[in-house]
């Protein structure tokens, strides 16, 4: 029996005939389950490079369906043995799968990266630590000097979090009326100050990319990329038991 | 894909291809596990569990250096605890190849261990 590659659940058992090729070589299907419905194409065994073009055709069968059905986005990747487990793992997990569902009905997700000039903070930062290297102890030996060290960068680290937390404070300000809930990364890499994604409804899409455009002509030193709409990724919660 | 769910200044599309080949590559080390490679996959999860723990305790001994309830004899036996593990982590990460950026795991909802 073949495996399953799977894209997503949605809130219906009826689907057009669904158009975006996938990422296997095997066409989209649609499979109902009670009152849901699961998308999924056989899979052969074929290798799915991790790279951009495999990962957005994923995205587009996704896509496809979000235009007319809420959509819980499943990881990129995800391969069951067989139609069986596939169905033991809809079963088990219906009742959650529903209540997730609901909460996301009506509602997608935006994605918000930031780039900041960090060797400025560096150099904000930089100009305190000079005074911290002769406090707490005399490092007159190797092991001390080591310990040192880890003192000036920790106190670095810190004040470069809450350098980053100050600008994640101004965009959750800004956005909080137009969101429902975020989940913002900070510092994912040294100049990526905040990645975060943004659960809203759909409705208010519009208001939310003015708010965004809001951020940008009020924060000219920092670089900003809006994306989306895309189905809620990071907003499904499915508890293990 | 539908080119108008990206937005972003054409004077910042360097910076942020730049950073998606960053985040590209952390995704093919996460998922790219097959039998070949699963000797590396658990040494990599046993030495990111002990670089948490090092990192812990480098933390609890700062704190205690700030807070000045060690001796000046306590900072330097610290000092070379902490020099030695370091040392022996860095022969490790050689043994199995593996770069500081690799030793890191994916909580999902919780977020990333490191």
């Amino acid at each position: 029996m073949a495996k399953v590659y799977l894209y997503g659940i949605i809130n219906s058992i009826e689907v057009d005939n669904i158009t975006a090729s996938g990422v296997t070589n095997s066409k989209p299907y649609f499979i109902p389950f009670r009152d849901i419905g699961i998308i999924a194409s056989e899979y052969a065994g074929e290798d799915i490079g991790i790279d951009y073009e495999n990962l957005l055709k994923h995205d587009e069968v996704i896509y496809e369906l979000m235009k007319k059905h809420c959509v819980l986005p499943v990881a990129f990747k995800t391969i069951l043995e067989n139609e069986s487990d596939m169905n033991d793992f809809i079963t088990k997990n219906y009742e959650q799968i529903k209540l997730n569902l609901e909460k996301l009905l009506n509602k997608c997700e935006m994605g918000l990266k930031v780039i900041w000039d960090v060797d400025k903070a560096k150099q904000d930062i930089s100009s305190d630590n000079e005074n911290l290297q002769s406090s707490y102890f005399n490092a007159d030996t190797p092991a001390k000097k080591y310990l040192q060290q880890k003192l000036i960068y920790y106190d670095y680290k810190n004040k470069l979090e809450k350098k980053a937390e100050l600008i994640k404070e101004k965009l959750i300000k800004e956005l909080e009326d137009v969101c429902c809930m975020n989940k913002i990364k900070l510092l994912q890499s040294e100049k990526m100050v905040v990645n975060g994604a943004f659960l809203i409804d759909i409705a208010v899409k519009e208001k939310f990319i003015d708010s965004v455009e809001k951020l940008k002509e009020n924060n000219k030193d920092l670089s900003f990329l809006l994306s989306g709409p895309w189905a809620p990724y990071n907003f499904i919660e499915l508890r293990r038991d | 894909m539908d080119a108008s769910r990206i937005s972003v200044d054409e004077s910042c599309t360097d910076l942020f291809t730049e950073e998606a080949k960053l985040e590209k590559n952390s995704i093919a080390d996460r998922i790219n596990a097959n039998p070949e490679n699963a000797e590396q996959g658990l040494a990599k999860l046993v030495l990111t569990v002990i670089e948490l723990l090092r990192r812990l305790m480098e933390k609890q001994a700062i704190r205690r250096i700030e807070n000045g309830s060690l001796t000046e004899d306590e900072i330097e036996e610290m000092g070379l605890t902490f020099i030695k593990l370091e040392e022996k982590m860095e022969e490790l990460k050689k043994v199995f190849d593996l770069e500081n950026e690799d030793l890191n795991l994916d909580l999902g909802p919780l977020g990333d261990l490191m």
